[in-house]
């Protein structure tokens, strides 16, 4: 019942409630302004001591790149070796060994069957010949697209890709085979080696 | 009136008194805010903006400084291998030329031919294009037509030869026919070679803020140059060499296209039954590329 009876006048008691409330936003703007205050610290450090790295690193690179300078004979040769060297290796490279190619053909005829004409192009050969008889032509032919050919040079195993007979015809007079073929191979098989 | 406006004037007098006591009441806090605002608007966030900008900044001048500091480190290492840098510079300058100079060129076809035995029958040159492949890197090419006598071993003798020579040759097509030689009771093979040489001029400048890429102690750079160190080196024999310069002619080379489509178009493919039914299409043994080669052949040699 005592609890009930408040005797505080109530001018007293707005004073009070004004007093409380000025005194907690003091605190408050207080702690605010405090918490700004660190922030505008840790920012100026920071930023004071990202400055003073840039200004250092800058008078590190004038150095370094007087060095540089004075060694700019050797860097104008090394430039243009570094040109040269690239170049070389791409010309070496992309290089296709014709004479792999014609070891590898001539490795896959058979003893009856002679070249006539051999005309290379990229990626394309035109083989025109006569053999003894057409099972020759048709050995040449299996031979070339044979990728378990055992007298061949083992990384050509499969550098001829197809083999196409243009032509061929029985010359009576001589009894030969004539024939025509065009062979495509792969190019890239015969680069680099 | 007078009594409305003194009415005004006391109500007034009321506000301002309790705006002056709400404001002495509250003067730190306003005071507080303020400065915490000013601080904000003024510093923090133009502050919090840029810092982004600067830690950017310091890191491409960090990034920046290692670079030219390797690159110190590698002139360092170069200046100290002057001899082999310029020993390197002379190979790939011999094996990659920096102009056509077509007499050594020629010269070199001629000593790598006589080489491989064979009988130099004609030789012609042309500036080429740029080959299609190559106009990345800005080649110029010299092409060298070559008509040679030979037997099979020696012509592809000379195919290693070419592809061990020292100035950068490649065979960019060839074609040989083969003749008996009923007295002698042997075959000879009539070739015609189309070998190219690119030549490249570099002149760099010194770019101080960009790596050289180089390294000349790598393996990779250092077996390269073995390589080349260990191509055939031809002297410059014969300095009088005459050969005619060839202009390229695109008629001959549209014939040329149109026969391989025609070609092509005639193949057939392969088959156990082609072989019991032979095609009696005759074998076509008129060769224009070598009509046209013959046309063009210019230096016969003795």
């Amino acid at each position: 019942m005592l609890d009930d009876i408040n005797l505080i006048p109530q001018t007293e008691i707005i004073e009070q409630k004004r007093s409380k409330i000025v005194s907690s936003s003091t605190i408050f703007s207080i702690v605010i302004l405090l918490i700004t205050l660190g922030i505008s610290a840790y920012l100026y450090t920071t930023l004071s001591k990202i400055d003073s790295d840039i200004k250092k690193t800058e008078t590190e690179i004038e150095s370094l790149r007087s060095d540089i300078k004075s060694m700019a004979d050797i860097e104008v040769a090394a430039r243009n070796l570094d040109k040269k060297y690239n170049a070389l290796k791409s010309l070496f490279n992309s290089r296709v060994k014709y004479s792999l190619l014609l070891k590898e053909f001539e490795a896959r005829k058979p003893s009856d069957v002679s070249v006539q004409s051999f005309d290379v192009k990229t990626g394309q050969i035109s083989v025109s010949g006569t053999s003894g008889s057409y099972i020759s032509v048709k050995n040449l032919m299996d031979n070339l697209l044979n990728k378990e050919f055992q007298d061949g040079n083992p990384s050509l195993k499969d550098v001829f890709t197809s083999v196409s007979l243009n032509s061929v015809n029985l010359d009576k007079s001589t009894n030969d085979v004539k024939f025509l073929i065009v062979i495509t191979y792969q190019e890239r098989k015969l680069q680099g080696l | 009136m007078p009594e409305e406006n003194k009415q005004i004037n006391i109500d007034v007098n009321s506000f301002l008194y309790k705006l002056r006591n709400a404001v002495v009441n509250f003067i730190v806090p306003i005071i507080a805010f303020g400065v915490a605002l000013l601080l904000i608007v003024l510093y923090i966030y133009p502050s919090f903006k840029s810092l982004p900008e600067k830690r950017e900044e310091l890191n491409n001048k960090i990034s920046l400084k290692n670079t030219l500091s390797e690159k110190v480190s590698d002139l360092k290492v170069l200046s100290d291998f002057g001899d082999v840098l310029n020993e390197n510079l002379e190979i790939v300058n011999k094996v990659l030329v920096p102009e056509a100079d077509v007499p050594r060129l020629l010269d070199q076809a001629t000593q790598i031919s006589q080489r491989a035995g064979m009988e130099l029958d004609r030789l012609s040159y042309s500036y080429g294009s740029k080959a299609e492949e190559e106009k990345e890197t800005d080649f110029d090419v010299v092409n060298v037509s070559m008509g040679v006598n030979s037997s099979f071993e020696q012509l592809v003798l000379f195919m290693e030869l070419v592809e061990k020579a020292a100035r950068y040759v490649s065979v960019s097509n060839f074609r040989y026919s083969v003749s008996e030689d009923r007295e002698e009771g042997v075959s000879r093979i009539s070739s015609s070679f189309s070998l190219d040489s690119p030549y490249l001029f570099v002149e760099s400048s010194a770019v101080t803020d960009e790596p050289i890429g180089i390294d000349i102690k790598s393996s990779d750079f250092v077996n390269f140059m073995d390589m080349l160190k260990g191509l055939d080196y031809y002297d410059f024999v014969n300095r009088n060499i005459q050969a005619e310069e060839e202009k390229p002619e695109e008629e001959e080379q549209t014939e040329e296209e149109t026969a391989v489509e025609n070609t092509e178009e005639q193949t057939t493919e392969t088959g156990m039954e082609i072989m019991e039914e032979p095609v009696t299409t005759p074998v076509v043994e008129e060769d224009t590329n070598t009509e046209s080669l013959e046309q063009q052949s210019v230096f016969p040699i003795d």
